[in-house]
């Protein structure tokens, strides 16, 4: 008895110390130890200098997610991911630095070259460090390496009353407009990576287009200021306020390294009456080597909400990264007449591995949904679409039209087709086609037989197959996504 | 408090009745039953208790929920026989105009051959009782051959508790010039919960049509859990149509697994009309061999809080197989309809041409529909496509019909008949077809009453 007290009692001090050294001190700390508890959430809200109601909602957020228990419906095998060995705090410049170019992977340097990157923009994507005396350089924002240009897009936006800022800011300068949305489309209770988001978010962006703004160009993590690492547990917010309009690019169409295996970001929409926002990515987050080990594990909680009336949100994405890519970008048609598209191209090959797809939820009246997915295999690739569109009693006419089709290149890789179609109002019309297939043999044919060799000819027939996703792309990142898919397929055939 | 514990005791709930029940059939079977037989339903005892009865939890019984019946308490046996009247009118009821074909009558489950018109020549084919058949000691080998009971829990439960159902064999080379219809009539005193187990096995070039549609004769509910085990052998034809038309006190759930060897093909066409309260059908079409032929055609009417669920899968294990699939659904008022099918294509199943076709037609507001049409593709040379939609009556056709003179209720009958053709017209037997047509007519004209 006298033996279990003396025991508590160490374990006591023990967890008093800890706490004494880890949270309390002063000193500037640039990683917070492995693990997740209750102190670690509050000990980066108060770096963040966070207000009470938001350390409050972090805290159910991890409360909820300790409850909940891992997911199980997916179709892959769900990898070991061990919660308390992630740090849910660092500094910026996380990332293993390289000395030179030469350090740097010369597979990836050639994408880089194919692509056509400069190369001050390859060392910041290869995360190479040179010593001459300049500061490190951190995240995206930098690749367009200027502070001015982004200085002066910043004062053109706010002329508007556009507020573009990273999360963390908007907390400090905007409270109430964060307040007032953020957790609204994707509660803390959603899922378990959702939660352990609202829990641990790092930082992200955070937009907010007034009434009857325009927003007068492609807004992207590119141009941000402030970005500091916004590390795996991102967190976008973008509210498009009545009449409102605003495109929004994430992502990258260079391979991009990152340390941290696990990603679960959140992005929340919110569109009000007349509104409409448009938000594209691309996705290249390292796939692991060919025998999928160490390749990103991307799980992420996309949802838009059409609040208003005659509003309409829009997903794009070309995915071909990441050794697991699972998310299902989703629109909640609220408003009357309002609009939800998804348009999506994935990418597998090697061991990689993709869940993805949508979830519509029609609740207003004469509300439209469109979905375009198109999935390409090869190698060992594992493709799979997994769709919800559901009807609600009250939502009168509502439309739906959703095209799933599947690529097949090699017998040794998947695809595979889950569409969910749930309606309850009898004057919906809801229609779901899907296709799998190989390319053609006598598509390839032709072209051998004009001289173009087989990899162009399936470089050729994939981008024609993507076409109408690629098409919903802001022309510039259109290009680069093109070369960006025949660069993935290639050494596939043949 | 004491009164409640006394109530709890009284009703136990499906699950406890289910398992007692296999205690007592069990002690019954050990005396007649091989000892690999009764291994069998220990193991499929054990695999009912690891899943209970399935919650709307369970992916795959996500829109069925089955809690509203299991309230009700049932008798595992029936306790008295039906008189021959009530038979004789049943199997009436169910006769279907100008059909010349053969008959199987079974009763609560029990072949009753004073009832049957069996074709005479007996070279060709084995009609037996399952319940005299289990004590074979080869029977228990052939049981659930290519059923995985774990995937489903109230397959596993009939495996355990079954006593009796028909056994059929159709011969070598053997082919039926009529088609059977099995009449299955049911009834009892008391509510009942049956767990028939059918096994059909049609040999190396057999072919044969088989028809089975059921009547319940008395008031109380029914609860039927039944299994059916199909296996079509090389270049063997089978063609199986199975009337579900109802009363509402009947629920059902169906699993019927047919395996297809080389060459050989499977029709099956699954017409579900109202009323019956419940009716959960589970069709898996294991295709193990090459070359083989599948078609699927399904009709589902549904109205008024009852609900209809189509289960279906399509196994591709061996290459150049082709399987064809298409159900149709008409939701009417307050009616709940779900499918859910799936196309699974292994990686030596190259060749494989896959086709997958679910339309509902929702004819009144307070309808339901869940469809769930899936792919799993792992081969590369195939041609898969499926395709959903939900929609109502086109307007324009509608106003086409009526700017003709033809009455509103005379339009939606019409249209829907068009919209079930796809399915109808594929019967081939002219006598079934006229039957089924004037069913879906009758059900329209009673819904617009």
């Amino acid at each position: 008895m006298a033996n279990k007290e003396k025991d508590e009692d160490i374990l006591e001090q023990i967890s008093n110390q800890e706490y004494e050294f880890g949270f309390t001190t002063d000193i500037e700390m640039d990683v917070l130890p492995a693990g997740l508890n209750e102190d670690v959430i509050r000990f980066i809200s108060q770096k963040k200098n966070e207000p009470e109601w938001l350390l409050e909602w972090r805290l159910k957020g991890l409360h909820t997610f300790e409850r909940q228990a891992m997911p199980n419906w997916q179709n892959f095998e769900m990898p070991e991911v061990d919660f308390q060995a992630i740090s849910y705090y660092a500094a910026p410049k996380n990332k293993k630095k390289l000395g030179s170019m030469d350090e740097v992977d010369p597979e990836l340097l050639a994408t880089f070259e194919k692509l056509g990157i400069p190369l001050n923009e390859q060392k910041i994507l290869a995360g190479v460090e040179e010593l001459e005396g300049e500061k490190p350089q951190v995240a995206v924002d930098a690749v367009f390496d200027s502070v001015s240009v982004a200085t002066t897009f910043k004062a053109e936006l706010s002329k508007l009353g556009i507020i573009f800022s990273s999360i963390s800011e908007a907390v400090q300068t905007h409270p109430e407009l964060v307040r007032k949305y953020l957790g609204t489309v994707v509660p803390y209770s959603d899922n378990k990576f959702a939660s352990l988001n609202t829990a641990a978010f790092s930082d992200g962006s955070f937009v907010y287009i007034p009434k009857g703004v325009r927003c007068p160009m492609e807004l992207s993590t590119y141009f941000r200021i402030n970005t500091e690492n916004t590390g795996q547990f991102e967190r976008t917010l973008i509210i498009a306020d009545e009449g409102a309009y605003v495109s929004y690019l994430e992502g990258c169409t260079a391979p991009k390294r990152d340390e941290n295996q696990l990603h679960a970001a959140i992005v929340e929409l919110i569109a009000m009456d007349n509104a409409e926002i448009k938000y594209s990515t691309v996705q290249n987050w390292f796939p692991g080597d060919k025998e999928g080990k160490g390749g990103i594990y991307n799980f992420v909680t996309k949802r838009g909400a059409c609040r208003g009336k005659n509003s309409k949100i829009s997903w794009t994405q070309v995915e071909t990264g990441s050794a697991i890519t699972w998310k299902y970008p989703s629109v909640i048609l609220q408003g009357d007449n309002s609009v939800g598209e998804f348009y999506s191209v994935a990418v597998t090959k090697n061991k990689q591995i993709a869940d993805t797809g949508t979830k519509i939820y029609h609740l207003g009246k004469n509300t439209r949904s469109r979905i375009i997915s198109k999935g390409i295999s090869a190698g060992f690739g594992q493709n799979s679409y997994r769709g919800l569109v559901q009807v609600g009693p009250k939502a009168d006419n509502a439309r739906n039209f959703t095209q799933c089709d599947s690529l097949l290149i090699g017998d040794l890789c998947g695809a595979h087709t889950f569409p969910y179609i749930e309606s309850k109002n009898n004057t919906a019309t809801i229609e779901h086609e899907a296709t799998t297939s190989k390319i053609g043999e006598d598509q390839i044919f032709y072209l051998n037989q004009r001289g173009i060799d087989t990899e162009q000819a399936v470089a050729l027939i994939v981008n024609g197959y993507a076409r109408e996703v690629l098409n919903q792309l802001p022309m510039e990142f259109a290009v680069e996504a093109q070369k960006l898919l025949s660069l993935t397929l290639e050494g596939s055939v043949g | 408090m004491s009164q409640q514990v006394v109530e709890n005791s009284n009703s136990l709930s499906l699950k406890d009745s289910l398992v007692k029940e296999f205690g007592l059939t069990y002690s019954k079977n050990q005396a007649s039953e091989p000892e690999a037989l009764l291994q069998k339903r220990e193991a499929a005892l054990a695999a009912f208790q690891q899943a209970g009865i399935p919650t709307t939890k369970n992916e795959e019984w996500r829109f069925t929920n089955l809690a509203p019946f299991l309230k009700d308490s049932y008798q595992m046996q029936p306790t008295g026989c039906l008189s021959r009247e009530q038979i004789e009118q049943a199997i009436t009821s169910a006769q279907v105009k100008d059909l010349n074909a053969y008959r199987l009558v079974l009763v609560n489950g029990v072949i009753d051959f004073s009832f049957s018109n069996l074709p005479e020549n007996k070279q060709g084919w084995t009609l037996q009782s399952v319940a005299e058949l289990k004590a074979a000691p080869a029977f228990a080998a052939v049981l659930n051959a290519s059923l995985p009971i774990e995937k489903y829990p109230f397959a596993a439960i009939n495996t355990a508790c079954f006593t009796d159902g028909f056994y059929l064999e159709l011969n070598r080379d053997f082919s039926l010039d009529k088609p059977l219809q099995i009449i299955h009539v049911y009834g009892d005193q008391e509510n009942l919960f049956l767990q028939p187990r059918n096994i059909i096995q049609v040999n190396r070039g057999a072919s044969a049509e088989v028809l089975e549609s059921s009547v319940l004769v008395t008031g109380q509910l029914l609860f039927v859990n039944g299994v059916t085990e199909i296996q079509v052998e090389e270049n063997a034809h089978f063609k199986h149509a199975h009337f579900q038309v109802g009363e509402q006190q009947e629920r059902w759930i169906m699993h019927t697994q047919v395996r297809q060897l080389r060459d050989s093909r499977y029709d099956n066409y699954t017409l579900t009309l109202p009323h019956a309260d419940l009716v959960r059908n589970n069709l898996n079409v294991i295709l193990d061999g090459p070359n083989t032929e599948t078609h699927l055609y399904g009709l589902y009417m549904v109205e008024d809080k009852h609900l209809v669920d189509n289960h279906s899968l399509v196994d591709h294990r061996h290459p150049n197989c082709m399987s064809n699939q298409l159900y149709k659904g008409v939701i009417l008022d307050g009616g709940k309809g779900v499918f859910n099918g799936k196309i699974y294509v292994h990686r030596p199943a190259q060749k494989t041409n896959a086709f997958q076709q679910n339309n509902n037609l929702l004819f009144s507001p307070n309808g339901t529909i869940n469809s769930k049409p899936q792919l799993e593709i792992y081969a590369d040379d195939v041609k898969c496509s499926h395709g959903s939609t939900v929609g109502q009556f086109d307007e324009e056709a509608l106003f086409y019909l009526r700017s003709r003179g033809i009455g509103a209720e005379t339009a939606h009958s019409l249209m829907v008949t068009a919209f079930a053709f796809d399915v109808t017209n594929k019967i081939e037997n002219e006598a079934l077809r006229a039957h089924i047509e004037h069913l879906i007519e009758k059900t329209i004209s009673a819904a617009q009453a």
